[in-house]
């Protein structure tokens, strides 16, 4: 691995979720930036570049796929991974659409790790 | 009855005089005897009774046709609360969803570390231990929904359901941004009330305003939720400063099944039971209109000892 800065920033409501997906997370980036909703996530995207997104979908402002879609134009070189306890078939397409990986809750860190694995383009 | 009666219509008139006022009371089976002579009279009771049987088919048709839909209207009851059940489950998993990764990775971390002692590890047990928690609150939830316990009312402190609600609710209001407002008018007497049933109403009402000021960005995002005695009542007012309740809305608020949340995201079931509560009380909750913004709900208590009505 090398020593250059990398970044990640994990968006979602829950607290706990927040918590663990960032400590895992952390294992493979020098920072790891947390985002508690939408508006919160966009204000950290604009003042800074990341090197992977990991976002929940359904938050109460906006969502993850409006976060997939600002990226998408904005930062299209930017991976994203997308988490959630809760999607239906046409978010999913939607989700593969905007060329983000998707992880069903729960899921347990090894799942977790190859996710981000995948979503790196590993 | 005369056959001196010429054309038979003297006769016959009286005859479906009496026939129609059966009819007109509900008997369909009346009819004009016949004389069979073919004369006018005749031929006017062969119509008569002619119009009184098709009315007889006519009411016959209408009374299936109404049991039809009676049945119709039950399904549709029947299947709204199925549909209801089926998004309150699909709800409930999502939010085990969440305290469910929590564990799982927890517990994965802590294997990963098999030589830690459990002290090096207590922080990961308080997180395991509140997301254990917060489970079973989410199965609290669906039971008190499900109401299995039984309505007790007891003597209880007015103030106490609204905190209780405000507990539960006011650091994820302050969190999201949103100002609380808590104003008690004292002195407030006692009620006779089931407490928890009660704060599940405050805490729907809470909710309900968390949810439309999240609607909302800005600064002026408030619920604010106030307590008076008011002539051998207690009056509750949980209001925000959110979009607040259309009025062409207004009267179905409180439907069961109504709801504005996407699928999943609500059972629209909440005001109706909140409301069959506070009825069960002896009280009312309803939405008032109020000159500002924003939805303005009152619960309004009798106080009543346990001895009276």
């Amino acid at each position: 691995m090398d020593a250059d800065k990398r970044s990640v920033l994990v968006v979602d409501d829950d607290d706990l979720v927040r918590g663990v997906v960032l400590r895992i997370a952390a294992e493979q980036f020098t920072d790891a930036v947390a985002a508690a909703n939408g508006s919160q996530a966009l204000a950290k995207l604009e003042s800074g570049a990341f090197d992977l997104v990991i976002t929940d979908l359904r938050m109460p402002d906006l969502d993850g796929i409006e976060i997939l879609r600002w990226l998408r134009a904005n930062r299209p070189a930017t991976p994203a991974l997308v988490i959630t306890g809760f999607a239906r078939a046409a978010d999913e397409e939607e989700v593969r659409a905007l060329g983000a990986e998707l992880l069903h809750k729960p899921f347990g860190a090894a799942e977790l790790r190859a996710a981000i694995e995948r979503a790196l383009g590993g | 009855m005369d056959p001196s009666a010429g054309d038979g219509l003297e006769g016959t008139l009286g005859a479906i005089t009496e026939v129609l006022l059966s009819v007109a009371s509900g008997n369909f089976a009346a009819r004009v005897p016949r004389s069979g002579t073919g004369d006018a009279g005749d031929v006017l009771a062969f119509l008569v009774n002619a119009t009184v049987e098709e009315v007889e088919h006519l009411v016959a048709d209408l009374e299936r046709e109404r049991e039809e839909l009676k049945q119709a209207q039950d399904q549709l009851v029947q299947a709204a609360k199925l549909a209801a059940l089926g998004q309150l489950a699909s709800g409930v998993a999502h939010e085990l969803n969440q305290p469910l990764t929590v564990v799982r990775t927890l517990v994965d971390l802590m294997r990963e570390h098999p030589a830690d002692t459990l002290a090096q590890r207590a922080p990961d047990f308080e997180l395991l231990s509140t997301a254990v928690l917060r489970m079973g609150k989410i199965v609290d939830g669906v039971r008190t929904f499900a109401r299995q316990s039984a309505f007790t009312r007891r003597p209880t402190d007015a103030i106490r359901p609204m905190d209780d609600a405000l507990l539960l609710l006011g650091e994820p209001l302050r969190h999201a941004g949103i100002e609380v407002r808590r104003v008690v008018e004292s002195p407030l007497p006692p009620i006779h009330a089931d407490a928890d049933r009660l704060t599940q109403v405050f805490v729907n009402l809470l909710a309900n305003a968390r949810d439309a000021l999240l609607e909302r960005s800005g600064s002026d995002r408030r619920v604010a939720v106030s307590v008076r005695a008011v002539d051998g009542a207690v009056v509750y007012v949980v209001e925000d400063t959110g979009p607040g309740v259309p009025d062409d809305k207004a009267s179905q608020v409180f439907d069961p099944f109504y709801t504005t949340k996407p699928p999943g995201k609500g059972t629209g079931l909440g005001l109706s039971v909140s409301r069959g509560i506070v009825e069960e009380h002896g009280g009312e909750l309803s939405l008032e209109k109020s000159a500002r913004p924003g939805a303005r709900f009152v619960v309004t208590l009798p106080v009543e000892s346990p001895h009276g009505r």
